[in-house]
């Protein structure tokens, strides 16, 4: 199957999958999620985006973003209140004239549609939560941490995924060989790789214990251990080429990875991600989006392993093989790119359950940075009051339709890959 | 089928020991450190005791919690760190007994400055005066910041008091100081090649992961970081509980999910299929904690219906045992009502693809074409053919048993297993919360094997092939 080909099996693909009108309709949504979270600063802000006060003209919403990349002084022009508060000759506001985290003392748990206290001028479209901050104005700025999230920890997901799941399938058990000086080579390079990484971390990180450099220094730390990794793997290769090893032992990569998959799933998922999360005294996102990847890889790892195992015995390897291509490069060029459909479900159903996992523990109150607004958070605050319907009911449709929208693309493709076959 | 299972085992037992040394190496990742607590809690109304009582104190509290021993059978550290490390009961000290060797180079001034240091505060602490106030602040920050620069302004403040007349506080000063000098010393001689150079040690059976597994297979948990109350007592009570609500909710989600998901399978297509399948992809996105906390909102609370209790067990006041059913299953509705649809929407999924995917076979059209009752054909032929994934889902009712539950269990604050972890997490008692982990991974990995093993009471075949189904 040559590349010009595929790419016109997956352009119909793709037309088939938006044929259906809910997959449509999905695609749109998750589109107009996407303008929220790139956008949502212009849709939701407590700033006007345009302003005429006294005679001068401002750009609040701009000057802050100004402010943010460096190539402004001015945080944003100092009036000395709040935006709300102000008289101007002209000025146009966001769609939502508040953020996520604007707290309106006066107007605390509004139900939606009702007058404001303070300035009827600035209603709250969808009601308040707890200080007053604003329901619509919270589910802009969580459709941003939600798909974050998602997307990044099913991306580096899908690339654990594609790696384990791709050598297993494709190599199987007898097929992936090395000379027994690799082998012992990897194992000792692994161990001094973990032993250096350790080492500089340990050393570095007495000088500064602010949590930005504690993480660029993990990250120094595991670059000196894949250095390390690198040079005695390197050693092992000169040595087998000094002494021309030829015989070789296979590696049953397919054994191996299946059982480290079961390892992995054997773990509950849930508990995991709450343990890891709430050992990090710091919170932050990140944390969160590798815990997730952590958990999700095994998933598409399985897939790509079904799928390869079928692929690989198929007649454009063995020509492939016959021409002389190395096993990685028709790995890599020929049998992972046909191999993309199951992947690209497997996307699709991770995106929505990774989107679940954090709202789930942000609901929960553990991980997610405490000044972040996010679905899972907002519908906490229902629980405080029972009263406010409108808590419970917004944030809750929001995740039900991300991860209803995401489930439906997937369900979409798969049903088609299978009439493909 | 006898090697087999055998090999199944086996298989078992490797992977436990694997998931058990990750979920080990986490454990001691955790913040806090029990030796300190228990220190800090035990110390309350005590009389003043000398260093050295204080010293024998916390190396016996490490000793009950095998914390004075290394870590695993194996350590790799620089040829520099003696083997001395655990002599120091605290897990901080030890850090920067450590991180002190690496940047210095010498072993005897980091024990020593680490030592008087201890001294030091027990010291002032027990004799308070106006002038130690600057000394017990820096030694409070020196604590959380270890580098030469904290230790040196450490040392300025030390050298200007004047002791007087305490002449032990006096020794340990001049002590002191000379250890830093040493100290600085050895940092200005610069990075010593040393520490590239690893050495292996074997320390035997004497270590924590040795004890810890030990004792976790003879069934003995210890005691809860946070309470200090058995941890298997807080785990037997709080399973009760978690069992109940999952078994209830997975054997309604069979019984309503099977005849569903086969009939829908059986009419592939029909109206009647799509609306099942699009029903149960909507429950599938439902976010249980929201429609928990949805039922709460509309059916447990004054300001709309108030049908249901809103949380807990009830007050138990009732000793009789019918009464005190009715009441408990009368506060279960909800929870099990939210455990049960999310199940309820997976099942009839599996159910509805394994029963698709055997009704096109051809041996069902051969049963149908020989005359055999739809009936007999679906229940029979079709279904017990696709009872595959059916097996792999009957194995997740094992693990959950203890985390099958978790939000459920918070939001209607009922006192289970799901929670018991959560609250663990909260105070950081890591002893219970990885106890919790081990079982339910112990659990997870037993519902693998019982399935494997119920694979081939289906299709024989599995256990004739060569490498059994595992590999390719």
């Amino acid at each position: 199957m040559g590349s010009e080909n595929r790419h016109q099996a997956e352009r119909t693909l793709w037309q088939a999958v938006l044929h259906s009108s809910a997959a449509k309709g999905s695609a749109w949504f998750i589109g107009l999620l996407l303008f929220f979270s790139i956008f949502g600063d212009f849709i939701a802000n407590d700033k006007p985006l345009y302003a005429k006060v006294e005679g001068k003209t401002y750009y609040p919403i701009f000057n802050s973003y100004a402010h943010a990349l460096g190539l402004s002084d001015i945080k944003h022009p100092d009036l000395g209140s709040d935006w709300h508060d102000l008289t101007f000759d002209k000025s146009l506001w966001p769609i939502i004239p508040f953020s996520g985290s604007t707290l309106d003392l006066q107007n605390t748990y509004k139900s939606p549609f009702t007058a404001t206290k303070k300035n009827n001028r600035f209603r709250h479209l969808l009601g308040t939560g707890v200080l007053g901050k604003d329901v619509a104005a919270g589910i802009i700025e969580g459709t941003r941490i939600a798909l974050v999230v998602g997307l990044i920890a099913i991306f580096f997901a899908a690339l654990i995924g594609l790696w384990v799941g791709a050598i297993a399938g494709y190599f199987g058990d007898h097929y992936f060989r090395l000379s027994w000086i690799k082998i012992v080579g990897l194992i000792i390079g692994l161990m001094m790789s973990i032993y250096y990484a350790h080492l500089s971390f340990q050393i570095w990180s007495v000088e500064d214990q602010s949590i930005f450099m504690q993480g660029f220094l993990f990250f120094s730390s595991i670059a000196v251990g894949l250095l390390a990794a690198v040079f005695i793997f390197g050693l092992s290769h000169l040595l087998e080429r000094i002494f021309r090893i030829k015989s070789s032992i296979a590696v049953p990569m397919d054994i191996l990875l299946m059982r480290l998959i079961e390892i992995v799933n054997s773990i509950p998922a849930l508990l995991i991600l709450l343990v890891v999360a709430g050992m990090f005294e710091q919170r932050s996102i990140w944390i969160v989006i590798f815990i997730i990847a952590f958990i999700k890889w095994t998933g598409i790892a399985k897939f790509v392993r079904a799928e390869l195992l079928r692929i690989r015995s198929l007649d454009f390897i063995q020509s492939a093989r016959a021409t002389g291509l190395s096993e990685w490069s028709i790995l890599w060029r020929h049998a992972v790119p046909n191999a993309m459909t199951p992947v690209l479900i497997t996307i699709a159903f991770g995106v929505a359950s990774a989107i679940l996992l954090e709202a789930t523990i942000s609901f929960l109150g553990i991980g997610i940075d405490q000044e972040v607004m996010s679905w899972g958070k907002m519908l906490a605050q229902a629980r405080d009051k029972s009263s406010a319907w409108w808590l419970a009911i917004f944030p809750g449709m929001m995740i039900f339709a991300c991860v209803m929208a995401f489930n439906i693309i997937g369900d979409r493709i798969r049903q088609l890959s299978r009439l493909h076959e | 089928m006898f090697r087999y299972i055998l090999l199944r085992l086996g298989y078992f037992v490797v992977t436990f020991i694997v998931v058990s040394l990750a979920l080990f190496a986490l454990s001691r990742m955790a913040p806090g450190d029990p030796v300190d607590k228990y220190m800090a809690e035990d110390a309350e109304g005590m009389p003043y005791e000398s260093y050295a009582n204080y010293q024998a104190r916390k190396q016996k509290i490490a000793q009950s919690l095998y914390l004075d021993s290394p870590p695993f059978y194996l350590s790799i550290t620089p040829r520099v760190v003696p083997r001395n490390v655990y002599s120091f009961a605290s897990r901080a000290a030890r850090k920067w007994y450590k991180q002190l060797i690496y940047i210095t180079n010498r072993p005897a001034d980091a024990k020593g400055l680490i030592d008087n240091l201890g001294r030091i505060e027990l010291l002032i602490s027990q004799k308070p005066k106006a002038e130690y106030v600057n000394l017990k602040n820096e030694l409070a920050r020196i604590k959380n910041v270890h580098n030469m620069e904290q230790i040196h302004r450490f040392a300025n403040i030390l050298g200007i008091i004047e002791f007087e007349k305490d002449k032990q506080l006096t020794a340990i000063q001049t002590s002191t100081l000379q250890h830093i000098n040493n100290l600085s010393a050895g940092k200005a001689q610069g990075f010593h090649f040393g520490l590239l150079l690893p050495k292996i040690m074997w320390h035997g059976k004497d270590n924590q992961y040795h004890h810890w597994i030990k004792n976790f297979v003879k069934g003995d948990f210890g005691l809860s970081d946070f309470d200090r109350r058995p941890v298997k007592t807080r785990i037997w009570s709080a399973l009760k509980w978690t069992m109940i609500i999952n078994i209830v909710s997975i054997c309604l989600a069979y019984l309503i999910s099977i005849p569903l998901g086969v009939h829908s399978a059986y009419k592939a297509g029909s109206r009647f299929d799509k609306n099942v399948s699009w029903i149960s992809m909507m429950l599938y996105a439902l976010p249980s904690f929201w429609v928990a906390t949805m039922m709460i909102t509309f059916f447990a609370s004054s300001e709309w219906l108030h049908l249901f209790p809103s949380g807990g067990l009830g007050q138990g006041s009732t000793n009789a045992f019918l009464s005190r059913m009715v009441e408990v299953a009368y506060h279960l509705v909800l929870p099990i009502f939210c455990v049960t649809y999310l199940a309820l929407a997976f099942i009839i999924r599996q159910v509805r693809g394994a029963m698709h995917n055997t009704l096109e076979k051809d041996f069902i059209k051969t049963a149908k074409a020989k005359g055999l009752l739809d009936k007999q054909v679906l229940w029979k032929h079709g279904f017990k053919n696709s009872l595959f994934p059916l097996i792999t889902l009957f194995s997740n009712i094992l693990p959950a048993t203890i985390a099958g539950s978790v939000v459920i269990e918070i939001i209607f604050s009922i006192p289970g297993m799901g929670r018991l972890a959560f609250n663990g997490i909260l105070q950081q008692d890591w002893n219970l919360v990885f106890t919790i982990m081990m079982l339910a991974t112990l659990l997870t990995l037993m519902g693998t094997l019982l399935a494997d093993v119920l694979y081939t009471k289906v299709d024989p075949r599995i256990s004739l092939t060569k490498n059994y189904g595992l590999g390719e």
